[in-house]
């Protein structure tokens, strides 16, 4: 009967969710499909980052592979074409990058993946330069922003619904294993690289998809505007605000940073950065575990002082 | 009859270290033995080799016909060896019955689901831990971490298993308890190789022991004669006691 429940209340919110644009004006529609693609971002991340641990960068990487694609290709293939390759490139790219890192751990494969953006914006700069001769692209693609946003909207379900069936399946069962104790991991018959792997790629392939849905928007792409680490550095910061090992942890840091950073950048531009930086440091030291665990633990206190949650 | 675990020439250096050197011995199906030494002389070495967690700088390792020396540890789990380790390690963000099922999960014919759980909950029953897997694994006191790990090789299904130490820091009476239960898995037929420092295990258990020193093999027989020769006395009490 609960469950029945929340599956309603679920579906009438993604009815409402769905609704939403015909009630927006331009920047409405404009915030929800900014708050639409970091959540997905977030949860793409925290569906390989949240249970092993691992700390990626990289995730600008792939949106920014996902939007050249797009400028690239826009003008003489059809867009599913489009969306398609994209995937497959992003794809190519996080299974390369993951088989030479993820034997690195902790804070080489943070720089790592840091790097490897840096890297993936120099390569197309050199190409464009050198190449075409041109930095800039444009993108010219009959889409809405409707349209645009339905998509985000989609893709962002479909990388929540991913996420709760791993975590319920045996290879989230393997990922968490993975996170607490490689060396057990690997006694109990996982094969730590595959699956790491695995989730990995699925992970850089949604944040690609994400690139290639929002590259529209931009009209314009040039490598500084879509290889922006900021973006690297955001989704972080709000799967770690959330809680990164939760389903809901993404999306519940994601919408309310999301909204503070829109406000912060119109309100205070000049002083964007060491705002956001004062902000991570403050995330990091007081909520290291995301605002799910702390409410749980506070809860959790409250009523084991009050005598009714003690266990022995 | 053909030996289950088979290994010829087993070599490990550690830099200029020579940890394990040259160490030849083979365990038959159904036997326990005990693998003795002073501290450093290369016993968890030779089994961390074994279990995969160490690839072999020389030698040769086989398991029932198969040479698993150079497999990852992952295979050489499918392939039957669960072991337990000398610190013990649990998966501290799960539960006790959880520890348990990740073994069920991906061992060469996994359960999952309730089939799963029930035989967690079989498996801790056995190892004296019935009716707590729910409660969390880094809440337990050590000696009931270790039965966790145990249960958690067991869930494996092994045909060798390896234990580091299991009965290290125990007090007497869990001591007993401890040996008791090894006793009954060697009734079951599980082939055990166990690192112990506790004589009283060693005797009241292993049918042979193997005594390693600095990396070598220095002595290989039944336990009781193994333990009066004068090689392995001179080794653990120094020359004036052999």
């Amino acid at each position: 009967m609960k469950r029945v429940a929340a599956a309603a209340g679920l579906i009438a919110l993604v009815a409402a969710l769905a609704a939403a644009p015909a009630f927006l004006d331009a920047y409405g529609l404009g915030l929800m499909m900014g708050l639409a693609g970091y959540v997905t971002l977030a949860t793409a991340w925290a569906l390989f980052s949240g249970p092993t641990g691992y700390i990626s960068l990289a995730t600008v990487a792939f949106v920014g592979v996902g939007a050249y694609c797009v400028a690239a290709l826009n003008e003489v293939l059809p867009y599913p074409l489009v969306l398609l390759i994209a995937a497959g490139i992003g794809l190519a790219v996080a299974l390369v990058v993951g088989l030479s890192t993820l034997r690195l751990s902790g804070v080489y494969f943070v720089i790592f993946t840091f790097g490897l953006a840096e890297l993936v914006r120099q390569l197309v700069t050199f190409y464009e330069i050198n190449v075409t001769g041109t930095l800039g692209r444009y993108i010219f693609l009959d889409i809405t922003p409707q349209q645009i946003y339905w998509q985000l909207l989609a893709l962002g379900i479909v990388t929540m619904l991913l996420r709760w069936w791993i975590g319920r399946s045996r290879i989230g069962l393997a990922l968490k294993v993975i996170g607490d104790d490689e060396v057990v991991a690997s006694h109990v018959g996982i094969d730590i690289a595959r699956t790491k792997l695995a989730l990995f790629a699925i992970s850089a392939v949604i944040m690609t998809l994400v690139g290639v849905i929002q590259a529209p928007r931009w009209t314009y792409v040039e490598p500084a505007i879509v290889f922006n680490p900021t973006v690297s550095f955001l989704t972080l910061i709000m799967a770690l605000l959330g809680g990164a090992t939760r389903l809901w942890g993404p999306l519940l840091g994601a919408v309310p940073l999301f909204l503070l950073f829109e406000w912060l950048s119109a309100n205070f531009p000049n002083h964007y950065s060491i705002l956001l930086g004062l902000l991570f440091i403050l995330i990091v030291f007081a909520l290291p575990k995301g605002v799910l665990s702390f409410i749980e633990q506070t809860w959790g206190k409250a009523r084991d002082t009050d005598g009714s949650g003690a266990r022995s | 009859m053909t030996a289950l675990l088979d290994i010829a020439g087993l070599t490990r250096r550690f830099g200029g270290l020579v940890a394990v050197n040259g160490v030849s011995f083979k365990v038959a199906r159904g036997e326990v033995v005990g693998l003795l030494g002073p501290n450093g002389s290369g016993k968890t070495t030779v089994l961390n080799m074994i279990s995969g967690g160490l690839k072999p700088n020389g030698g040769a390792i086989r398991f029932s016909g198969e040479t698993i020396s150079g497999w990852p540890a992952h295979r050489i789990a499918r392939a039957g060896i669960a072991r337990t380790f000398q610190l013990v390690r649990i998966l501290p963000s799960l539960g006790v019955a959880e520890n348990i099922v990740v073994a069920l999960a991906f061992r060469r014919e996994p359960l999952w689901g309730a089939a799963a759980d029930a035989a967690a909950r079989y498996l801790l029953v056995k190892v004296g831990l019935g009716g707590r897997g729910d409660e969390a694994a880094e809440n337990l006191t050590y000696i009931d971490q270790k039965r966790m790990e145990l249960a958690r090789a067991l869930a494996a299904d092994p045909q060798l298993l390896l234990l580091d130490e299991w009965l290290a820091g125990l007090n007497p009476t869990e001591l007993r308890v401890g040996i008791d239960l090894i006793a009954s898995l060697r009734d079951s037929g599980i082939t055990i190789v166990l690192v112990e420092h506790v004589m009283e295990a060693v005797r009241a258990l292993c049918g042979r022991c193997i005594v390693m020193t600095a990396g070598s093999k220095i002595a290989d027989g039944a336990t009781a004669d193994v333990l009066r020769d004068p090689k392995v006395i001179r080794a653990y009490l120094g020359a004036g006691h052999a």
